[in-house]
């Protein structure tokens, strides 16, 4: 990203995404303030704090990506001089900047505290495999919207995120090596805990190259 | 000569119903180009070839001097480019826009950036989501102006502007190209705004090139005389003849190749010429587009 003008493109959405970041830090902030207040305020923190993560995923994509093509302001920018690959690949570093500084932040924050302070740990492993799924949706939205280039598929998208932590407590949280733990007051940190993060990061990984392999591919930018 | 600013050679473009076909198409410095077509006649995908939108099918495309669309981004540091289509980031401001657009181009002209906010009476710190259709145009216009470029790229800048601000754009326009440098490529089907500033008109129908020559010559070549013929006696052939209309007595020729020889031909053949009338670019166009469908199979 050595270039200038997709430097001021990258800095340029990073700017438009401030409120989505800051949004994402309050909202663990409220998540952290109530997660000692009971088993409401823990299971309401848990949802925060899932939001938290992964909710970004979805604003960045909406309105960085979809609203803009939708809206037909990148016929705007890309009447400067930058080209149309520049242009994505601009877009695709500052969702994942704006994605990845509140959820890397985040997780440090919680890192810290749970290092710190004398809460039971037994759910971590667990919450580290919720936390880095949310790196998948992102990933996913990434794919979809920068790739698809279709409104129906963006929608299937969005439905999929919506519905898959569901399926992921359901699945995951059901593992009897991670399940029987959840309550206990160490961290058990079983191989398959280890296993479902490695892959989870691989998909991502495998994800955002797929969409950066399409990009170079892509010819038309209307 | 100079090397053109733009120069498309061969292009074809296919949609499963539309196709683009051996466009050839060139400008040279300093000129301004009326790119003239009815609704779907393929004037926006010829431009978003050539800015590098859409790549060609098959053809070559060079903007100045740039082989496009590889070396759009180099080629977009010296050409600015105005859709209908187009849209400003709507929460924000104009002058937001201003300052973005001057942190990413080579030049920008602020002092003339504030003459044309003036002139178009546009407010700077005005959201451009509030923003009427002629502000709006008026804003990618500035926009585009200010940063002087060798080339302007318009696509059909006046469709829904009201006469004032058609004028006030098509005066900006005029002003600017006094610099023999700066050229214009002007997409419309208005044939009214592109005969004002246009010194060469391309007309394009249904994806091809049909003519593309100066302004002067189209409007000094194409003409329609009224001439009165004697009952039962045809009117014989002559080249550039692309339609007679008769009624009774009367007849109207229409030539797209006029020499002064012509009326003196018909008053040989027995006919007596009453008048001999200029054509406006729209009758023209039409005339143009209407011979060229029937030459297609």
């Amino acid at each position: 990203m050595s270039n200038p003008v997709v430097r001021r493109f990258i800095l340029k959405d990073i700017n438009a995404s401030r409120w989505t970041m800051i949004g994402a830090l309050l909202t663990a902030a409220i998540a952290l303030g109530i997660a000692g207040t009971g088993d409401l305020g823990a299971y309401t923190a848990l949802i925060f704090l899932i939001s938290a993560g992964a909710a970004p995923a979805v604003f960045l994509c909406m309105f960085l990506v979809m609203a803009e093509r939708k809206e037909k302001v990148h016929l705007f920018c890309l009447s400067l001089p930058i080209s149309g690959r520049q242009y994505l690949l601009a877009k695709i570093a500052a969702a994942a900047t704006a994605f990845l500084v509140p959820w890397a932040l985040i997780a440090a924050v919680i890192g810290v505290l749970v290092a710190i302070l004398p809460v039971p740990t037994g759910f971590v492993p667990f919450g580290w495999m919720l936390w880095t799924f949310a790196l998948d949706l992102f990933a996913l939205m990434i794919a979809i919207t920068m790739v698809g280039n279709s409104d129906a598929l963006n929608v299937v998208g969005i439905i999929f995120f919506n519905t898959s932590f569901g399926f992921y407590f359901f699945i995951f949280g059901r593992i009897p090596e991670i399940a029987h733990h959840n309550g206990d007051a160490h961290a058990h940190w079983s191989p398959i805990v280890f296993q479902v993060i490695g892959a989870q990061l691989l998909i991502a990984a495998a994800l955002i190259a797929f969409t950066l392999w399409r990009l170079t591919k892509r010819r038309d930018f209307t | 000569m100079s090397a053109p600013v733009f120069e498309l050679v061969g292009v074809d473009k296919s949609y499963p119903f539309f196709k683009l076909e051996g466009v050839r198409l060139q400008l040279a410095p300093g000129q301004i180009m009326g790119f003239i077509g009815a609704n779907g006649a393929g004037k926006s995908t010829t431009i978003r070839i050539l800015m590098g939108l859409l790549p060609q099918d098959r053809g070559e495309v060079r903007l100045l001097g740039h082989s496009m669309p590889e070396g759009q981004a180099l080629a977009k540091r010296d050409v600015a480019f105005v859709s209908e289509e187009m849209r400003l980031y709507p929460v924000v401001s104009l002058e937001w826009h201003m300052q973005f657009v001057a942190s990413v181009v080579p030049y920008w002209d602020a002092a003339y950036a504030q003459v044309l906010l003036k002139r178009f009476n546009l407010h700077p710190q005005q959201k451009t989501k509030e923003l009427s259709h002629g502000q709006r145009m008026k804003a990618m216009l500035l926009l585009a102006l200010a940063r002087r470029p060798r080339l302007l790229v318009l696509d059909e800048p006046m469709t829904g502007l009201d006469p004032v601000a058609r004028h006030e754009i098509l005066t900006e326009l005029m002003s600017i190209v006094t610099d023999e440098e700066r050229s214009i490529l002007f997409s419309s089907h208005n044939t009214q705004d592109v005969e004002q500033i246009s010194d060469v008109i391309t007309f394009i129908d249904r994806g091809r090139i049909i003519e593309s020559s100066d302004k002067e010559v189209f409007l000094e070549r194409w003409r329609r005389l009224q001439l009165e013929v004697p009952a039962c006696k045809p009117l014989p052939p002559f080249a550039g003849v692309v339609d007679v209309a008769s009624s009774g007595r009367m007849a109207v020729v229409t030539t797209k190749a006029y020499t002064p020889e012509l009326p003196a031909f018909y008053t040989q053949a027995g006919a007596v010429v009453r008048e001999v009338q200029h054509m406006t670019l729209e009758e023209i166009f039409v005339a143009e587009v209407m011979g060229s469908r029937e030459d297609t199979p």
